[in-house]
């Protein structure tokens, strides 16, 4: 009946040509609420993947392992529907008439909103659970990244005893939680070109370090002292140690490196762990790659899959919807980057400096998918890119990016050039494209529904492929 | 006029930024980023401290400033004020101005209870906190309580709120402002901070407790050169300031403030649910 029910609704929603992914799966649990559960026995493997960065390419990379290994593409819900409505209308959308999933025993990935992870893991079961990182994000729908911890610790408490976790090692946060949850653990992390040393790109830090703005305070879950780290990576991930020798990092059993290539060449990643070290090439960038391809490989080795399959199966793994994406228009380069916290920001701020862009364009915005707060802007380390001439901004909230930039300068700095600064993109777009010169890149920096406007944009002329419905 | 000057003859601003390391969530940095900037466009040298924990001394200062933090880190805060509240006392006495923005604010007054715990404060704010079980959170719009020449009163102030704590004033205090968008300190009295005026209990620093992030001082100018000319005055006086091109801050200012009443008139009309699926579609067109 359900099932019926939401075949109807989203029958509806396709016809009123309107992007679906939560509403069937709404109206099948309004009349069933044990209809996620009953398509979700049907499933093989379910790997589950949260976190507050790298949801979306981690399942994608986890999905190209599966669908290699399986010889068919494994079910898997859309970055949109991450809530427990998309995974059912995900779920719904594979069922057949009599209510269950053809054929059975398919594998899944789904990527799972923080605060949705408790109410999904008891209707699908994870053989695997990946846990990514935790950055401070949507704290207007969050409240404080503490309560987001609080809430995981008691979730995990309720997962089968045969989930294995895995998690990130260079997240303190992370890793209290995943060995507080005594499951079976596979870390995956970093590595530099030697042991003991940092990772190419990552900073190396020392005690004592001026605390920057864009960290979140980590103590010490015995004493409550400061962590100290010896290197760090995105935000507080990095190589961290209770000064008093409480806790410390552990080795990670998939332990990552990226080769910095010059972009566009694809990333060259190294992947090590017992059974050697093996290399895979992909057109991801940045040390966001290297962290998402440690996870999926990870989450592979969990599922019993050989390493040396999954590496493989990473190689030629492109970007996901909006995740540094390239499109060309007029002979312009424009390469698209979603943001949506001070970890993302700074991360992609770095990888876009790296192309050396001629041109920039910001976009904000504060609807509810973007998030409704913006502070999180000031804790952005934007530095890097006053090196960038000519910017571009948009979004409903364009004028707080503009006064970030104003107040990011020092006396003495180049004066960057505001080419455009406009509510609707495709007035900015096209003043920035104009301002470029032939063969010149034009990153693009953009929260969810500005990026999903530009993008729209470039869809039209036949750029980017359709964004996903 | 007496001031800290250097040989070179430029005004010095002495800037104390309180606990950058406990207390840093929510863009409060870009407070201390645009003191800086408004201060050095005036032509003044600005020197930067900042307190950590288990820092001995808080160094003098014209402007203090301490920012927001999570509940977790309150207790670590309470430690620290516990011993520095003297010094930071001083500072205030000697006429330094102080910011204290959210959880900076709810732990310089007099008690903050948290979800389980109680815990006293040194009551250099004169407010008292409890725990709410609803978390209040949004955009607010304010109108400042003002005068005597501390900022223009034709100007509301904007900013985004987050907090589960609910302020109550003392007796005899003044809000910071007064909400017209917002829940401000509780929800319940329609008073947005604490003001309490250069003089104001035996204190002759200008001292502002505040909820609103944002963070407040970028869009805000008013309020920021307002901090700026009482901390250079050291509370005697304000200093004059040369006027700067404030058009991108006001445009900031007016805009938020116009969308948040459109976005309140709204919301009187339409369902949450319709908007969920307007507001895509608006930002599609920019508007």
């Amino acid at each position: 009946m359900a099932v019926a029910g939401a075949r109807a609704g989203r029958l509806a929603v396709r016809m009123a040509h309107h992007d679906g992914t939560s509403l069937p799966g709404m109206l099948a649990e309004r009349i069933d609420r044990s209809v996620v559960g009953g398509l979700a026995a049907d499933l093989g493997r379910v790997v589950i993947v949260v976190g507050t960065n790298g949801k979306t390419t981690t399942s994608r990379l986890t999905a190209r392992i599966l669908e290699s290994v399986d010889g068919a593409a494994p079910i898997a819900n859309r970055s949109g529907a991450n809530l427990r409505q998309g995974l059912a209308s995900t779920l719904l959308a594979q069922a057949a008439s009599n209510g269950h999933l053809r054929p059975a025993g398919r594998s899944a990935v789904f990527e799972v909103d923080e605060l949705a992870l408790e109410r999904v893991i008891d209707d699908i079961p994870p053989t695997v659970l990946v846990i990514l990182n935790l950055f401070r994000d949507q704290l207007d729908r969050f409240g404080e990244v503490e309560l987001v911890v609080e809430r995981w610790r008691s979730t995990l408490r309720r997962l089968p005893s045969s989930t294995i976790i895995v998690s990130c090692a260079d997240d303190p946060r992370v890793d209290a939680l995943a060995v507080a949850s005594g499951h079976r653990l596979i870390r995956f992390g970093l590595m530099g070109d030697e042991p003991g040393q940092a990772p190419s790109n990552a900073l190396v830090t020392k005690p004592g370090d001026a605390p920057e703005a864009a960290l979140d305070p980590i103590s010490c879950p015995v004493c409550r002292s400061a962590l100290n780290t010896n290197w760090r990576s995105i935000g507080h991930l990095g190589d961290w140690a209770c000064p008093l020798g409480h806790v410390r990092r552990s080795s990670p059993e998939i332990a990552v490196r990226a080769a910095p290539a010059a972009w566009p060449d694809p990333t060259v990643i190294t992947i090590e762990g017992r059974f050697g070290r093996m290399t895979a090439r992909i057109h991801l960038a940045g040390l966001a790659a290297a962290y998402d391809a440690g996870a999926a490989v990870a989450a592979a080795v969990a599922l019993g899959i050989e390493p040396g399959t999954a590496i493989a199966a990473l190689d030629g793994a492109t970007p996901a919807f909006g995740r540094l994406e390239e499109a060309w228009i007029g002979r312009r380069r424009i390469v698209l980057a979603l943001v949506k916290n001070p970890a993302s920001m700074t991360e992609s701020a770095e990888v876009a400096v790296a192309m050396a862009p001629d041109g920039l364009l910001l976009g904000l915005s504060d609807e509810p998918a973007d998030g409704r707060d913006v502070s999180w802007i000031w804790d952005v380390d934007l530095r890097r890119l006053s090196a960038v001439p000519l910017i571009g901004l948009t979004g409903t909230r364009r004028d707080d990016m503009g006064l970030r930039l104003k107040y990011s300068d020092t006396p003495g700095s180049p004066r960057r050039a505001i080419v455009a600064q406009d509510g609707r993109p495709g007035t900015v777009l096209t003043a920035m494209l104009r301002a470029i010169p032939v063969d010149g890149t034009l990153v693009v920096l953009a929260t969810y529904t500005s990026l999903l406007a530009i993008r729209s944009i470039l869809e039209q002329h036949g750029a980017v492929p359709a964004a996903p419905r | 006029m007496t001031r800290v000057s250097d040989p070179s003859g430029a005004a010095r601003l002495r800037v104390v930024h309180l606990f950058p390391d406990l207390l840093n969530v929510y863009g409060d940095a870009g407070n201390v980023r645009t003191i800086v900037v408004r201060a050095e466009a005036r032509g003044l040298e600005v020197d930067i401290q900042s307190v950590v924990a288990g820092d001995p001394l808080v160094p003098d200062a014209d402007i203090l400033l301490i920012g927001g933090g999570q509940d977790r880190e309150q207790e670590s805060v309470a430690r620290e004020l516990e011993r520095l509240a003297p010094q930071i006392r001083t500072r205030l006495a000697d006429g330094a101005a102080l910011l204290a923005v959210c959880g900076g604010f709810q732990a310089l007054g007099w008690s903050y209870g948290a979800a389980t715990t109680r815990i006293d404060g040194p009551g250099i704010l004169d407010v008292r906190t409890e725990a709410g079980s609803k978390r209040l959170v949004g955009p607010v719009v304010a109108q400042p309580v003002a005068g005597d020449g501390l900022w223009p009163v034709d100007r509301t102030v904007i900013g985004f709120e987050n907090h589960s704590g609910r302020t109550i004033l003392g007796e005899g205090t003044e809000p910071f402002a007064r909400v017209e968008i917002g829940s401000g300190n509780n929800g319940d009295d329609g008073f947005e901070g604490l003001l309490a005026r250069p003089g104001d209990g035996g204190l002759a620093g200008l001292r502002i407790g505040t909820y609103l992030h944002g963070p407040l001082l970028p869009r805000n100018p008013h309020i920021a050169d307002g901090l700026i000319a009482w901390g250079l005055g050291r509370g005697r006086e304000a200093v004059a300031l040369a006027p700067l091109d404030d058009s991108d801050e006001w445009s900031a200012h007016d805009r938020f403030e116009e969308r948040c009443r459109r976005h309140r008139s709204r919301e009187d009309r339409v369902p949450e649910r319709v908007s969920r699926i307007i507001d895509p579609l608006r930002s599609l067109i920019g508007f």
